[in-house]
């Protein structure tokens, strides 16, 4: 800022300064105002840097000399190695085997005609997608590469597509896995309930083992009246396959043993034992060995089982609706055969549930219940007349009197043969022939008869089913017992399918409740109960079998007050036995009839038993 | 391709990923019944750290490809007249020696034109190179008459449960 007046000012002109550079006019400037106020001019004093000097001198470069490392920079290699790998192989000569089985004479269908043999597809499912039922090596092979030899086949329905093995009727899916457990096991027990088509099973099963090459000869034993059901179940499910039946005279029958040819042999029971010398035979040797109702075998120390032990074989397989009875150890003489020492007497059941459970299939109607009809119980709990009443409690109060009365000389037999008679009681009174039970059975039969459906009436005595022939009369009765011809046993049968006027067959218990098929029926009535439950499943099963109709309905007959709803609590108990095996339930609580519960009945201890 | 149906074999190829051992290598010959000829397993290859890092994401077809599928392959003594595989890893990589065939459910996303073929088989995709030699007619037929028997991608359900019994087998050993 300025202050004061303005007043034209001439600049002082110096000598400017002149160094070794450039010249530089200094100029400056003196204000002063003139008068009094001091000059404002700040002084400015000009001092030698020495910058042009230094400016215009060649710059001077210092330098380190740092010496280099002289050694080789260190270098990290990775080897990229080609990994090595391991392979484990496996040939598998035997899928070239898997033909046709063809038998020396032409193929034949079903009804028996030569026909071409067609290729069939594998059963699909609703999607188009074919169904797999899958083999798995039973846990008794070991060997990895056998193992995976049934691991690597296909699925069951294609084995059987491929080796046109064709059936009259499409299997059932849990049938397909009943082939898929027997066709890789030596020892099996296929345990299905009555009906579910265990001859099939095991027929395609037998049919599949030809087929691959795998047996040659087999051997099937059953109970006297099934052979010609076997027969006949082979030529419904395996026409191609040659079978025989060992029949006939001695001379004949040690022929008939000796062949090789055909591949299949049916023989029954008894005859196996007679003929034992032969079948046991050096050389006399079968691929495979089929028990039908197996439970024949149970008690390991009789006869028919020691013999059938004795046969050579290399595969053993058991069929039976009823692998347990009474008692676990029935199980115990069925695996003297397949594997003898496997199990033995007194074995804990939960311990025996697991050793047998690879061995042993079962299946029963409720778990294939949506492919079945259904099952209808019909309890029927009938009052004795009065004429039954009167004996019956006569014979009763006197029966057991004189039971008691006998002391330490009383056995199970005496025991038993009260309760028959008072069973008998119950059936038809002695004296007068009343039976409140023929009553009600007889009307029935009428709606029965009337609906144009078919009925068979079950009971443990001959005498007890002539009766009943006698007077249901007007219905046609046909009779199946002992008594009956087993020439005669067939044509009875076939009688009464196909005859609409035979509306009810009356059969004992041991010849009708083994091996029949009877899925025509839809009634089925016991007329007396028998002692054991599994005899009555597998009476209920003659009808209640794949392919019925309809609902199968069964009456129990049961009278009131009587020993008959004793024994019936009993049968009930002995019911939880097969599930405490076959299950994962707990153990039962009680293993069947004992001898203390067959005396409780009358209330009786068992002789040398101190009294409660 | 064979020129007797009869004598067509078919090799179905797969490597299945376990995380604790690495992968295993399937393969199973067949004949044109699904009856099995020939079955060769791997043990667990697993790559080592060096291998992971230089490889990056080419491991998968250099270990699944080059090494497993070409080892076994290569052991089997029959030559099949092609090899069906069922993942698109094992589809272009390895020379296997055989033509190849990629199968996929015709839902998934095919594999470019440009460079492959396709022939559709019921719900199957088949895939293969168009450099490959495969007459795309007689595939289709070959694969229509074993779909008679069995689903296409069956057979490489035996082949995981061959993998698993071999596995337990090791295990109890």
């Amino acid at each position: 800022m300025w202050f004061g007046r303005r007043r034209k000012v001439e600049p002082d002109r110096h000598e400017p300064l002149v160094a070794n550079g450039p010249t530089v006019e200094v100029i400056s400037w003196n204000h002063s105002i003139g008068d009094a106020r001091e000059s404002l001019t700040p002084p400015v004093d000009f001092y030698t840097t020495g910058w042009n000097s230094a400016i215009a001198r060649t710059p001077r470069v210092e330098s380190d000399d740092v010496a280099l490392d002289s050694n080789e920079p260190q270098i990290m290699s990775l080897s990229v190695r080609h990994p090595s790998v391991q392979v484990r192989g496996f040939r598998f000569p035997e899928s070239a085997q898997w033909s046709t089985f063809m038998p020396s004479d032409s193929e034949k269908t079903i009804d028996g005609s030569p026909g071409q043999r067609r290729k069939k597809t594998p059963r699909r499912s609703d999607d188009g997608l074919p169904q797999a039922t899958r083999m798995k090596p039973p846990k008794d092979i070991v060997k990895l590469e056998d193992r995976l030899y049934y691991l690597l086949q296909p699925p069951l329905e294609s084995i059987i597509a491929s080796a046109s093995l064709r059936f009259p009727f499409e299997p059932f899916p849990y049938q397909y896995e009943g082939v898929a457990f027997l066709f890789p096991r030596f020892e099996a027990v296929l345990a299905d309930e009555m009906g579910l088509g265990k001859t099939m099973q095991a027929i395609t099963t037998i049919r599949m083992l030809l087929v691959s090459g795998q047996i040659r000869r087999i051997l099937l034993i059953c109970p006297k009246p099934l052979v010609s059901n076997w027969l006949r179940e082979f030529a419904t499910w395996a026409p191609e396959i040659p079978i025989a039946a060992i029949e006939g005279d001695q001379k004949r029958r040690e022929w008939q043993w000796r062949q090789h040819e055909p591949a299949v042999r049916v023989a029954n029971y008894e005859l196996v034992v007679r003929d034992h010398l032969v079948v046991g035979e050096e050389g006399n040797h079968f691929d495979l060995v089929v028990l039908d109702e197996a439970q024949r075998i149970k008690n390991k120390s009789n006869t028919t089982s020691q013999v059938v032990r004795g046969i050579s074989r290399s595969r053993s397989w058991a069929l039976t609706g009823t692998p347990v009875e009474n008692s676990p150890d029935d199980l115990v003489g069925l695996f003297e055969f397949l594997s003898p020492g496997y199990l033995h007497t007194g074995m804990p059941v939960p311990r025996m549930a697991q050793l047998v459970g690879d061995f042993v299939l079962r299946r029963t109607k409720d778990m294939v219940m949506t492919e079945l009809p259904p099952k209808m119980y019909r309890d029927a709990e009938i009052s004795l007349s009065p004429e039954q009443w009167s004996t019956y409690q006569g014979a009763e109060d006197n029966g057991v009197i004189k039971l008691e009365n006998m002391g330490t000389e009383l056995t199970i037999q005496h025991v038993f043969e009260l309760v028959l008679r008072l069973k008998q009681i119950c059936n038809f009174d002695p004296a007068t022939g009343a039976s409140s039970k023929l009553d009600r059975l007889e009307a029935d039969l009428e709606e029965v008869a009337a609906s144009g459906k078919k009925a068979i009436v079950f009971s443990q005595w001959v005498k007890t089913l002539e009766k009943i022939a006698q007077r249901l009369e007007r219905f046609n009765p046909l009779e199946y017992h002992g008594k009956v011809p087993s020439k005669k046993r067939d044509p009875i049968l076939d009688r009464f399918k196909e005859d609409p006027d035979c509306s009810v067959i009356l059969m004992s218990y041991g010849a009708g409740s083994v091996g029949l098929n009877l899925q025509f029926c839809e009634y089925v009535f016991l007329f007396d109960r028998w002692w054991n439950p599994a005899v009555e499943d597998q009476a209920i099963n003659r009808a209640h079998r794949i392919g019925a109709k309809g609902a199968v309905t069964v009456t129990r007959m049961l009278s009131v007050g009587t020993i008959e709803e004793r024994i019936h609590q009993v049968l009930e108990d002995k019911r939880e036995l097969f599930n405490s095996i076959f299950s994962q339930t707990d153990s039962p609580k009680k293993l069947g009839l004992s001898q203390d519960e067959i005396f409780g009945l009358f209330d009786l201890k068992l002789p040398g038993r101190n009294a409660a | 391709m064979s020129s007797s149906k009869s004598k067509t074999t078919i090799g179905f190829l797969t490597v299945l990923e376990f995380e604790s051992v690495g992968s295993i290598g399937g393969y199973l010959v067949l004949n044109i019944g699904a009856r099995p000829l020939e079955f060769h397993c791997t043990a667990p290859v697993k790559a080592n750290r060096a291998q992971e890092i230089l490889y990056g994401n080419t491991l998968k077809p250099y270990l699944h490809g080059e090494v497993i599928s070409t080892a076994l392959v290569s052991k089997a003594s029959i030559k099949p007249d092609f090899v069906l595989v069922n993942d698109d890893t094992l589809a272009t990589s390895g020379n296997l020696g055989c033509p190849r065939l990629w199968l996929q459910r015709l839902s998934e996303t095919p594999p470019p034109v440009t460079q492959f073929q396709f022939v559709d088989v019921e719900r199957w995709r088949c895939c293969f190179e168009k450099a490959s030699d495969l007459d795309d007619q007689q595939v289709k037929e070959t694969l229509s008459q074993l779909y008679e028997t069995v689903d296409l991608d069956e057979p490489f359900q035996r082949i995981q449960a061959a993998i698993e019994e071999a596995r337990r087998g090791a295990r109890a050993a």
